[in-house]
């Protein structure tokens, strides 16, 4: 029963390597001691924590993009090359989950900074707060690198549950708590169901590693195609992560809990909550469809697939159409992220090499735009107390660089050519252009759904200048009511400069950010591991445009 | 004999009446005990699995669902706590602020019976001859 | 019958049976009671498929700690006549008829699932031995973590329950 000398040798130089792999989310988990630990000294008790959450959230950046496998030198011998499992193959290391760890820092990063600058912590609630906001990131980290149902599943809750305090994090405020309420409450129910899915799919391939069920799933496609039980397993789970990604039926929290929770809680949620539970949807989409195929790079002809198709348009559309109708800002920014959550669904209705690097590109994008237009909201709040339309009438008077820097995020966020968020709607479009022609040959009703698809995301765009465009208008037209010019810190003006310095330079250069996304969207290539061939035969690992109907 | 099937319905049974109390009761604490009962529903399909494979997985897999569930429960009774000093209730009802403009306050149908009055305290009038200042003293 | 079938009958039902009381009760603290008694049937399933462990936990944590939790709550909070959604018969029969297909279907499933391995494997589960030695070698990672997940949430959940010390001191 007890392990052998040999084994527990084994197991502590696997420990040492991974847990040098996981040293940027080990520094998250000391920092959440430190900031425990620091009211009780005496003179810390009193201060203001961000800085030194901001300083450990900077440490544990340049510690994830010394791990890009790009550089040429990692730290330690950790080959980051291809995929590794880590932790006994509970998480792996690949190019995807390593991209995102950095993608999820710089966001904890630009969300410290930016919570420093409003202050809405102060500081006696510092601690509390920037402990939530860390152990949510840390949460999203693990999601991103999820290897495991385990991991999935327990990921899922370390990221949510902090969400849930958040959005009650202004406790004075009525609105706060109904908006942690709804959110905890239509949390805890979509978790059990993601919950039961999952016990569905471990229970009936007997173990929770995702790679093994994936390469069950590929056999399986072979045979009799998918039995019940998995397929109630991947629709319940598939459930809760459309809860997580907002996606229509499973929207209605988030308009909610948007306008009750701060602004830049607004923002934690729909970009690093958004982003993360997109990269569990992209690993558990790739391990349903199974990583043997070698054919056209997605579900195509599977039921799962065109449901999900059909989810992400209906997503986009029923986002766009209600955001027309908002006059507080934050909640019409929520509508926006629902819709545009539907779009980056349906980059992964393709899922596979070539549709997750503009996935990965459009959530860079989203994280600078996105984020920028809440710090924003969130400035103006700051100083005029409202975060209604009106508060923004005339704004180009009271606080040129605040207006300026609006259009330019909303102008983004609608997909104006010279900006980032252009680049990454292009690619999206791009993606599901070439995947319907080149499915053209096999099956032609399988390619008008992308070209059907491409249709609605076009018509999208057009809706959603119906509110982008009329923001910047009331921004820019129209007379404020009180002219009294708004002060603008130095601090303030510099993130807003910098986020839309970043969106212009991003959207006019995209080669950079591009290349980067489409490498980290290479680990989808290497995925379907077959280092273990023993398992299968030779003739089961055969592309398949399988029968239509199936989950392959 | 009894075999896996068997304790997967029982799972099954408590997470669909978990599901049903979820979405027809009111009361947040009555709410919050049917998510309970979803969750158990699932670990015991773990547990029933582990048993059926012979490994342990299932069993971790149930072992964590008990510690998360007691993180759901910290954190959605500290939040109740929070919710009922603002409104000296529970009734979910009572929360609907935020809301799309345009969209109406849902509604009972026949208004909730009010509250039975508690039997007020019995307090002495305050009229009639002060007492003498001596039985005050030990009062 | 053997004493495996009826001990399987008699706790099922009894779990059956609490867990209608939960969802059906109309008193707060009799729901809380009744999810007592679930749990503890749950827990005797546990036992009776041979996961001791686990049914112990099960005892120690929910049973003791968790559910201990849920009645403070609840005598916290509880002053109030018991509310309950009033719905018109046409959506009782709606709701009772999604659910009942929910549930069929989650039951076939559950029997599809059964196929094949109608009889359990001779040999018994890992007992608490080989589960200390998973938790320390391959679910490590999850083992740690899920304390640093406890600590957050422990901090969260005070921060909530706390009442401001300054009232207003939030901007906003």
């Amino acid at each position: 029963m007890f392990p052998t000398p040999s084994f527990v040798e084994r197991v502590s130089t696997d420990l040492q390597r991974d847990l040098l792999a996981f040293l940027p989310e080990l520094i998250l988990c000391a920092t959440i001691v430190a900031l425990l630990l620091a009211r009780l000294v005496t003179p810390l008790s009193r201060k203001h924590l961000g800085s030194f959450a901001l300083l450990a959230s900077g440490c544990a950046l340049a510690f994830a993009i010394c791990f890009w496998p790009e550089r040429s030198a990692p730290i330690g011998s950790v080959p980051l090359s291809g995929n590794v499992e880590g932790f006994s193959s509970l998480l792996v290391f690949d190019t995807f989950g390593l991209y995102l760890r950095v993608f999820l820092l710089v966001f904890l990063c630009c969300s410290l900074w930016l919570s420093l600058l409003t202050g809405i912590p102060d500081a006696e609630d510092s601690a509390d707060y920037y402990t939530l906001v860390i152990g949510g990131i840390l949460g999203m980290m693990l999601m991103a690198s999820a290897n495991h149902l385990l991991m999935a599943f327990v990921a899922v809750e370390m990221a949510s549950v902090p969400s849930y305090a958040l959005a009650g994090f202004l406790k004075g405020r009525r609105q706060g708590s109904e908006a942690a309420l709804k959110y905890v409450v239509y949390g805890a129910s979509a978790s059990g169901v993601m919950l039961y899915g999952i016990s569905l799919l471990a229970g009936t391939f007997g173990t929770g590693s995702m790679p093994l069920i994936s390469r069950a799933v590929a056999v399986a496609s072979l045979g009799e195609g998918p039995t019940l039980p998995v397929l109630a397993g991947s629709i319940c789970i598939l459930i809760g992560l459309g809860f997580k990604l907002s996606a229509v039926p499973f929207h209605f929290w988030c308009p909610d809990v948007f306008s009750g929770a701060a602004a830049e809680v607004g923002a934690f949620l729909s970009v690093a909550s958004k982003a993360a539970a997109l990269a569990l949807t992209a690993r558990f989409l790739f391990v349903f469809s199974g990583s043997s195929r070698t054919g056209p790079d997605d579900l195509s002809g599977s039921a799962l697939a065109l449901g999900w198709a059909f989810m992400a348009a209906v997503t986009a559309t029923f986002g766009n159409l209600a955001a027309l109708a908002q006059t507080n800002i934050k909640r019409m920014l929520a509508y926006s992220t629902i819709a545009h959550a539907g779009i980056m669904m349906m980059a992964l209705v393709a899922v596979g090499p070539r549709s997750v690097g503009p996935l990965l590109y459009y959530i860079s994008g989203y994280l600078l735009m996105n984020l920028g237009a809440f710090a924003i909201v969130a400035l103006v709040r700051n100083r005029t107390g409202s975060e209604n339309l009106d508060a923004f009438r005339g704004l180009i008077r009271r606080a040129p660089l605040l207006a300026v820097g609006m259009s330019i995020f909303l102008l983004s966020l609608l997909g104006m050519p010279p900006l980032v968020g252009f680049a990454a709607k292009f690619q999206v479009f791009a993606v599901l252009y070439e995947t319907g022609r080149d499915l053209g040959g096999h099956d032609g009703m399988i390619a008008w759904v992308y070209f059907g698809l491409l249709v609605v995301a076009a018509l999208n765009t057009a809706i959603s200048a119906g509110y982008y465009l009329k923001l910047v208008k009331v921004m820019t037209l129209e007379d404020p009511a009180d002219p009294s010019p708004i002060r603008v810190s130095i601090g303030s003006g510099a993130l807003v400069s910098i986020l839309a310095g970043l969106v212009l330079a991003a959207g006019v250069f995209w080669n950079p950010l591009t290349q980067y996304a489409n490498r980290a969207s290479q680990s989808f290539d290497l995925a379907p591991k077959f280092e273990k061939p023993a398992k299968i035969p030779k003739d089961a690992v055969r592309p398949a445009i399988g029968p239509k109907g199936k989950i392959k | 004999m009894i075999s896996l099937p068997h304790y997967l319905t029982v799972g099954a049974v408590l997470f669909v009446l978990g599901l049903i109390g979820f979405l027809t009761r009111r009361n947040l604490i009555v709410m919050f005990l049917s998510a309970e009962l979803m969750l158990q529903g699932v670990a015991l399909n773990f547990v029933a699995f582990s048993r059926a494979h012979g490994n342990l997985h299932g069993q971790v897999f149930a072992l964590f669902i008990i510690a998360v569930a007691a993180c759901e429960a910290g954190i959605a009774l500290a939040m109740f706590l929070m919710l009922y000093r603002k409104k000296r209730s529970l009734d979910i009802s009572l929360w609907q602020a935020l809301r799309d403009p345009g969209l109406e306050e849902t509604r009972d149908l026949v208004p909730l019976p009010a509250e039975p009055k508690e039997e007020p305290l019995p307090v002495l009038s305050v009229s009639g001859i002060e007492p003498a200042r001596k039985e005050r003293d030990h009062a | 019958m053997s004493l495996d079938v009826v001990l399987f009958t008699a706790i099922a039902s009894a779990i059956a049976f609490s867990a209608l009381a939960v969802v059906f009760s109309r008193n707060i603290v009799r729901s809380a009671l009744w999810l007592l008694f679930t749990l503890i049937g749950v827990s005797l399933l546990y036992f009776l498929l041979g996961a001791e462990f686990v049914g112990a936990t099960q005892l120690i944590v929910y049973v003791g700690g968790t559910m201990v939790l849920v009645v403070f709550g609840v005598m916290l909070t509880a002053q109030q006549q018991f509310l309950k959604i009033r719905i018109r018969p046409q959506e009782w029969l709606v709701a009772g008829i999604l659910a009942s297909a929910l549930f069929v279907l989650l039951v076939t499933t559950s029997f599809h699932l059964g196929e094949g391995k109608n009889s359990p494997p001779a040999e018994p589960m890992p007992g608490s031995g080989p589960l200390g030695v998973g938790f320390l070698t391959q679910y490590l990672l999850p083992f740690e973590i899920i304390s640093v997940h406890l600590l957050v949430v422990l901090i969260g959940a005070a921060y909530l329950a706390r009442a401001k010390r300054r009232p207003g001191g939030n901007r906003d």
